[in-house]
Formats: C-alpha cells, structure tokens, sequence
C-alpha cells in the first residue's frame, strides 16, 4: 500500500502514543496475571486468573466500584452538560461582555484538581471548616464526607464546579464557530429564540457537543485527584461510598499491596470502556 | 662501575622517585568530590536534617570529598515516589527516608548494613573517631532490622500521645477505662455542661492512611492482644482484647462522645480539631504538640493542652534512613549517614527539632536539658511504655487492612464483632496468600 | 406585558443567571484568595475573622524564598504546558484532518486514539519510571512534554476532528481548484477558519498540563520541577501551611489566566471569521 498523504498525516500521532503508552500497557496484563507486591515487583509469582476471579466474583471488587463510578459519573457529565450548555448560550448571547465572563467562567479549571481537594476536605471539616460554618449560621444541613449517602454528592459537587467551564469553553466555541448566516436568516424569518435554537444551532452544535460529552465521560470515568483526597475513597473500605475505580485500582496497589489485582481491575475497565466507546465511536464517525 | 650497572641504578633511583611522588601525591590530594542525595518528605525531620546539612556541607565537604544534596519533597504522593525509585534501578537517592513498618517491604531494594559498621574508617567521623553503635539502643536498632541485617537505622522516633485540655481535665486517664469516663464527662451529647463539645477525638482514616490502626493498636495490646498466637504466625484477633478494644471505639463513635467527622481525620485534621478548642482529648502523634504549644499556630488553645501517654502500651513508630542498593557512592552515603544519625549531626538537630530522636545519649547529656522537648522525652520515659511492631514485609498491607476495617467500624457499617472476625479473616487470607502456612 | 418589556425582563432573567453562575465560580477562589493573606492559623479560624490585617508576607515568603524557587518552577510550568499544548495541537491538527476528510483508518484508528485517554495515569507509573530512566528522560522538560502529549493528544484530535467536520469541504476545494496543494489548503485556509477548536484545545490542553501534580510528582527533581509540585511542599506531614499554600494556589491561577486572555482575543476574532464565512 502506497503511503499516502493521509497516512502521513496521522503517522506522528500513531507513533508518539504508540511508543511511549504500548509498553505500560502490556506491562500491566502481564502484571495482571501476577501476585506482584512491591518487594517482589521484579519477579512476581505466577497467579493464573485468581486476580480476575476476586475482582468480579470473589469481592466482588470490581463491580462495586463500577457502580460507584456510574453513578458518579451519570450525575456529574448530565449536570456539567446541562449547566455548560446554559452558560455558553447565554454567554453567546452577551456580546459586550464576553471576553471578561469567558475568562472568569474559565476560572474553576484553572485550580489544581490535588489543591481543590486538599483545601476543599480542610474546608469540610466539622470544626474549624467554613463551609458547616457558613451551613450552621444560614440553617442549612451540615453536610459530611464521612457520611455514606452524602459522601458521593459532595464529590460530585465539587468536580461539577471544576469541570463545568470544560464543557462551556468547548460549547462555546463551538458557538462561536457558526456560520453566521444561518443564525441571521432564522433571525430574519422571525423564529423565536427556542425554535431557533432546536431546529438551527442544535443541529449543528452536534457534533461538538458528542465530542465534549464522550471527552468529559471519559475523564470524569478516570477521576482520582478529588475522591482519593478527601476521603481516601471512603466511608468504608476497600470499596467506599467514593471509590471510583481509578481509587480502586490505586487503593489495591499501593495500600493493600496487590498490585496484581489492580492490574486486573484496569484491564477489566479498558474492556468495558473498549466496548461502550467503540460503540459511541460508532455513532459520532457517522 | 659499568656503564650498565650505573644505568640500571640510575632507572630504579628515577622509578623510585616517580613512585613515592605519585604515592605521595595520591595520599594528600583531596578526594574527588561526590555528590549524595537524600531524599526526605517535608516535615519537621527535614527541617532540622536541613540544619546538619548545611552544617556538613560547609565543615566537611572539602575534607571528605562528600557533598550532601538534600531534597525535600511533598508529603502529598510521596510514597508514589519512593516506591517507583525503588523498584526501578534508579541511581538516586542514595539515601531513602520511609516510615518503619516499610522496613521488610523496602529492604529487598537497599543496603544491608552490618558490615559497613565493623568497617572503622566509614563508621568514624570524619575525624578519624569511632562512633558507638549503643548510641541507637538494641531495640531502636532492631526497628531496621529484616531478616537479621540492618537495612534501616532510626533517627527519631515518634509515638501516640495522649494530648488533653488542661482546663477541663486535671488527671489524664491511667486506663482505658477512665478515658472513657473523661471522654462522657467532656462531651455535651452525655453531659450538657460539658466546656467542650466532644470529650475525645482519634484518627479514623484508611486504608490509605494507617494512623487509624495504630491509635486502636493502643488500647488493643493494654488489654493483652497481639498479633499472633503464641508461636505462630496465624493472627490473634478473634480474641477478648479484641472484642473489647473495637467496643470501647463502638461506645465513643456510637454514644457521640467523638465528632462524627473522625472516619475522615488523618492525624492533621485531629491536630486541627484540638485547635479549635471543641475537643477535650485526642490522640496523635506526638510532634503535633510543638504547633498545638504555639500562640502563633493554636491560639484557641495554646495555653490550655498538655501531653501524656495514653493508658497502657502505646504505639511507636520511627523515622528510618537507608541506603539504595543501585546507589553508586554507597561508602560516601554511610559515611554521612552515620555522621548524621551517631555523631555531630544529632547535636546540630537537638536544638530545632522538636520531636524524640532516638539517640539514648541525648536524654541523659545535661547540656540537652535546657530544651523543653528534650527534658519532656526523658521525664515521660515513652521509651519504657512503647511496643514496636515486627518487621515483616507484609506489614503496610496488614496496616491498611486494619486502617480500612477500624474505618468501616467506625462508620457504622460493621459491628464489633463482626469487625474482629473481619479482621481475622482478611489479615490470614494476606498471610496466607504470601505463603506463611505452607 | 408589551413586547419591549417582556424582552427587557427576559433580558434581566438572563442577567441574573448569569451573575448567580459567575458568583459560584468566583466565590469559592475568592476565598481561596483570602486564605492566602492571612496568616497560616487565621486561614482556618471559625468564625473566620471579617476584619483582618492583610498578611502579605506568604506571597513575598514565596517571590524570595529558597526552597520554594518560584522562578524556575513558574518557567518550567509555562514551558511545560506551552509545550505540550503547541505540540499536541501541531499534531494533532493534520491526524483530525485527515479522520476527518478522509476517515483514515476508520472507525477503528479514530477508536484507538481515544482510547489512551480512557486509561487511568496510576497504572503507569512504575513502568513509565523505568522506560524514561532507561530512556534519560527523567527529571527533563521534554520528558513531561510527551507524558502529557498521550492525554493532550486524544483530546485534540477529536475536538478538532468535530470542528472540522462542522466545516464544508468547499472552502480548501475551491482554493485547491485555483491550485493550491492539498498540504498549503489545510494550512492556508483550514487552520484559521478552526481557530475557535483551537483555542478550546489551547486552553484545556495547557490547563491540563499546568495542574497535572502525580506524573509531575513523581518524575521530576529539581530541573524540571513545576509549581503544582513546589507548591505542595507547605503540606508536611503535621501540618499544612494554609495561608502558604493558598498563595502558591493563586500564584499557579495567575499565569493561567493570563494565558486565557492573551490567546481567548483569537476566539473572539473567530466571530468575525464567521462573518467571512458567509
């Protein structure tokens, strides 16, 4: 086969994750298929499927987790995209001020996801927090991580605020990406706001706004820095209220030191992403 | 004399001459310079191992060739860190800092030490004087210990201190029993008069975080648990010491005698509830007094806190430095290290840090006595009521495990004995998975 | 209630949305920025003092100080960053060209690309530690570049690839008819009229990179060390240094933010592209 342009095109992006991500990768089943510790992590004892048995069926690890993890990321990826949506079509529609509110909706990414956790637990704390502080003087129910059914709620509160302007900056420009004429013609013809907005911009903001929701299902899928931070993925151990399975796989290899099992739940999880993304990258190469 | 024979006495006299200048000049040069690096993680050990550096660096660097670079890295991920230099062949640091219950698990990966000690001219200052190896008492040394070699020498060991409110409490508790009176007495859920909200506060974190299992440690060897059964290695735990030590955690969680927070404290965030001034007890590492004393830092209650230890046998844990094995400069790192851990590196710490070293000389040296933390540390004897627990590899694990399940106690979701089977259980299938029974 | 009216007080609602989102976004930095000029005991005071004397010794602890090192770490940070950002889009942008207008490899590379992203970043870490040791990358700028170009890449190849797909294939082919090549067309032509994707993948791309602490953490010493890492030694083991702390979380926010408002000036120009659309 000749090597046409467009071979050329992709080859650099091919070979940049090829290189430095295949070895890991295959590290990591290999690992899979091991009892590896941290002491004996260079030559590990051969345990057949017994990771895979344990994850699924034995502790159940894996599924437990997963559901942690759907439910995380159901609520937080609809809300970010509802919230993202709304603010980009309002901010669309604010010419004079936009390029200041662009900036300061930006503001939540530009956190570092480790220090928003640390300040954030600090900022929860029964007693010298200002968030039971501010919950005790206006009346409102004083929320904990160490709660199980509150836990999951605070976390995802707080990757919404961080990762709303995500799905607003990439909508947004989106936006403002347009052809004009289309928005004018509607105009134009007199058609309400909502009537141009369901039969004009939604049409063709779709293909952006499939992107940013895979893109931030995905993420949102990995999540680690906040759950892990506040409550070590608790209450409850091995799998907490908050253990989305990136803790998981963190908690078995480096607490529990089963490195072995944790390789298997990483493997268990590309399977599973592998098959409901090849699925939506089905529906969005249409 | 033949020319020949002159020749010959000529070429020996040359060859001599060149021989003793090149010898001579090989003994007075200064030795080539070599950089070691020690990796710490920011706490107050590595203030005051920045102290000795310096120290070093500037009095003996150019004598011994050895030039001592510290790096200082987050608390946050530190142990991420540490493993992957590890369990890689990275030649760097050539000296490690973890924690002593790491010991069996990170000594496949460093230096067994032993014969650097009988070895004079590197354990000896840079002077020339010996150092003596007593200095680290036989059980401070036996905390490095793995499979009977030295791998790890302590430099300061830290232990589980009782801190409480002065102003409320007149006489600490002696048993555990009475620290669950004073825990009633001083919270308003039991008592409404109480000056503070909750009478106790302890670390309930994990597994990730291992605090939690220590503190429960404490009241679980008072009442005579262990480990492991006598002789074994097959873990104690379903025994009465057990039962009763996760009831009495049950009582304090379940009577609210504890802020309901506690499953989420590390020891920072219990320092922090101290501060506040809502708890009369808690139980924490006792380094924390240093901040909990300052007006500065607890100004709530910085002159109201004093510390004892907590009824009984209590936990000890120490800070341990070792050499890499991939290192490349292994006698220059001994060296220093042992300059810094039995020699003039002690007395340049013992002014700025605040926590028990572990050298025994230092609490018997009246010129020490001026210090407060020094004269605390040798007045409470913590040395006599402390246990230290044994070296295995599996230890991290174990800890987590119990760190994990005293959390899910803690939260409500286990009962105690459903813990103490719990812990049985899960603590024999680690054992056995690594092959302790055969 | 007459048109004119009607629309104002649309126009009011939607004001109002408007400032109730930018308070929750501002808010919480805010007091982060409070945090950060008191002092390390007032930061966690309850009730939190309403009066106070700024403290503004953290940040000059932080502009001076030693071991902080402000100054190589907020260069490696933004040489970081910039990198990873500018490289992953350079190549990123003809690979989404081409999935785009040719569907290269199909469903099946489109697929694959994605998928790196999809991988949690704690499974790498041993084995990246050794490959970067074998391969002398440890502890170097280009080192993090590319660890970051495996996240940064998936990312921008799709939101360009959509961007892209959003824009008619008639433009480069009319140019091409009047005998441009296809490689001038997609710089010429393609890349300005994507410039809205661009700055998007800018921005999350250079955010990414600038916050990303365990990778950072763990594979960097003292060249190549970034601000998310120095920042996070004021977390000590018996105690955090609160107000220190919040000050280097400002002091990352801000170069941030800079970069936004320089580069955010492209997307807004990208309105008036679209006009030339037309």
């Amino acid at each position: 086969m000749r090597l046409r342009l467009e071979h050329l095109l992709v080859l650099p992006v091919v070979l940049t994750l090829l290189i430095f991500t295949l070895y890991p990768f295959l590290y990591q089943i290999y690992l899979s298929f091991t009892n590896a510790s941290i002491y004996n992590y260079l030559n590990p004892p051969f345990a057949g499927v017994d990771n895979y048995v344990s994850n699924l069926v034995s502790e159940s690890l894996f599924w437990d987790s997963m559901r942690v993890t759907a439910t995380f990321v159901i609520i937080v990826v609809s809300s970010e995209f509802l919230l993202g949506l709304g603010v980009a079509l309002l901010v669309f529609q604010m010419q004079r001020t936009q390029k200041i509110l662009m900036t300061l909706f930006i503001l939540p990414m530009s956190m570092a996801p480790v220090y928003l956790g640390i300040i954030g637990r600090i900022s929860l704390h029964n007693l010298v927090g200002i968030i039971p502080y501010l919950e005790r003087v206006l009346g409102l129910p004083i929320l904990s991580y160490t709660n199980p059914t509150q836990a999951l709620f605070i976390v995802s509160m707080f990757d919404i605020w961080q990762w709303t302007p995500f799905m607003f900056l990439i909508i947004f420009s989106g936006l403002v990406a347009l052809p004009h004429e289309a928005l004018d013609a509607a105009q134009v013809d007199g058609a309400s706001g909502l009537a141009t907005f369901r039969h004009v911009i939604l049409p063709l903001l779709r293909p952006v706004l499939l992107v940013g929701l895979v893109i931030r299902a995905m993420d949102a899928i990995r999540t680690f820095d906040i759950p892990y931070i506040i409550n070590q993925g608790g209450p409850g151990a091995p799998v907490g209220e908050t253990t989305t399975i990136s803790v998981l796989i963190y908690k078995l290899s480096f607490a529990y030191n089963r490195i072995g099992t944790g390789a298997a739940a990483a493997v268990l999880l590309s399977i599973v992403l592998g098959i409901v993304f090849s699925r939506a990258t089905k529906y969005l190469m249409k | 004399m033949t020319k020949v024979q002159a020749a010959v006495i000529a070429v020996i006299i040359v060859v001599a001459v060149i021989a003793g200048g090149w010898y001579y000049w090989q003994a007075t040069k200064p030795p080539e310079k070599v950089t070691i690096v020690m990796q710490v993680d920011s706490d107050p050990e590595a203030e005051s191992n920045q102290v000795a550096v310096k120290y070093w660096n500037e009095n003996y660097a150019q004598m011994t060739g050895i030039e001592v670079r510290l790096d200082v890295v987050s608390f946050q991920g530190y142990f991420d860190r540490l493993t992957s230099q590890l369990v890689s062949d990275s030649p760097t640091p050539d000296i490690v800092h973890p924690w002593s219950y790491y010991v069996g698990q990170y000594a496949p990966y460093c230096e067994p030490l032993d014969d650097y000690f009988a070895n004079s001219k590197l354990f000896s200052s840079p002077k020339g004087e010996p150092y003596n190896l007593n200095d680290k008492p036989p059980a401070i040394l036996d905390t490095g210990k793995s499979g009977g070699k030295i791998y790890f020498l302590s430099h300061s060991g830290g232990f589980l201190a009782l801190i409480y409110r002065t102003d409320v409490i007149s006489k600490p508790p002696t048993t555990w029993e009475e620290f669950l009176e004073l825990a009633r007495k001083n919270s308003k859920s039991v008592n409404p008069d109480s000056k503070t909200t909750y009478g106790a506060a302890v670390c309930g974190l994990g597994p990730i975080d291992t605090t939690g299992w220590k503190t429960w440690l404490c009241p679980y060897w008072t009442y005579g648990g262990k480990y492991f059964k006598e002789g074994t290695m097959e873990p104690d735990f379903e025994s009465d010491a057990a039962l009763k030590a996760l009831n009495l955690w049950d009582t304090l969680m379940k009577e609210k005698l504890m802020p309901p927070d506690v499953t989420g404290w590390a020891f920072l965030e219990t320092m922090a509830g101290m501060q506040s001034g809502e708890i009369a007890m808690i139980i924490d590492w006792n380094p924390v007094i240093g901040t909990l004393r300052s007006s500065t830092d607890s100004p709530k209650v910085y002159d109201k806190v004093a510390m004892t230890l907590p009824p009984g046998i209590v936990y000890t844990g120490h800070n341990m430095m070792g050499i890499k094995k991939t290192s490349q400069h292994k006698e220059q790192a001994f060296k220093f290290l042992s300059w810094l851990l039995f020699g003039e590196g002690i007395d340049q710490e013992v002014p700025v840090y605040q926590g028990t070293l572990s050298n025994a000389r230092i609490y018997t040296d009246p010129k020490y006595q001026q210090y407060a933390w020094v004269k605390e540390a040798a007045e409470m004897k913590w040395q006599e009521h402390v246990r230290a627990e044994p070296n295995y590899k599996e230890m991290p694990t174990i800890q987590s495990i119990g760190s994990g399940i005293i959390n899910t106690l803690l939260s409500g979701k286990l009962t105690p004995e459903q813990a103490a089977a719990k812990l049985q259980s899960d603590i024999y299938a680690e054992l056995q998975k690594a092959g302790y029974y055969g | 209630m007459d048109a004119l009216t009607k629309k104002k007080s649309v126009a009011l609602f939607k004001w109002f949305l408007v400032t109730v989102w930018l308070l929750v976004v501002v808010l919480p930095v805010l007091w982060v920025f409070l945090m950060s000029i008191k002092t390390n005991a007032q930061a966690i005071e309850i009730p939190p003092p309403w009066s106070f004397e700024p403290d503004w010794s953290h940040y000059i602890q932080l502009f001076f100080s030693e071991r902080f090192e402000l100054r190589p770490s907020m260069f490696n940070s933004v040489v970081i960053s910039l990198g990873s950002a500018a490289l992953s889009i350079a190549l990123s942008f003809p690979a989404a060209y081409s999935i785009s207008r040719f569907r290269t490899g199909g469903q099946n590379l489109a697929f694959w690309i994605l998928s790196f992203r999809m991988l949690p970043p704690v499974l790498f870490m041993i084995p990246m530690f050794t490959l970067y040791l074998q391969l002398g990358l440890m502890d170097t700028h280009i080192g993090l570049i590319i660890m970051y170009l495996t996240f940064n890449i998936p990312l921008s190849v799709w939101v360009l690839k959509s961007f892209l797909d959003d824009l008619p294939k008639e433009f480069e082919e009319s140019a091409m008819v009047d005998g441009c090549s296809r490689f001038e067309a997609m710089f010429r032509i393609v890349f300005p009229l994507c410039s809205p994707g661009i700055i998007a993948v800018a921005i999350l791309c250079f955010f990414f990179s600038f916050n990303e602490f365990l990778f950072a953490m763990v594979f960097t010493t003292r060249q190549a060390r970034t601000m998310t890492v120095m920042a996070s030694i004021f977390v000590t083991q018996y105690t955090y240094l609160w107000a220190d702390l919040a000050a280097s979380v400002i002091l990352m926010v801000i170069p941030m933010m800079i970069f936004v408002a320089i580069i955010q000036k492209e997307l807004v120009r990208g309105l008036t592209m679209g006009a030339i659309k037309g």
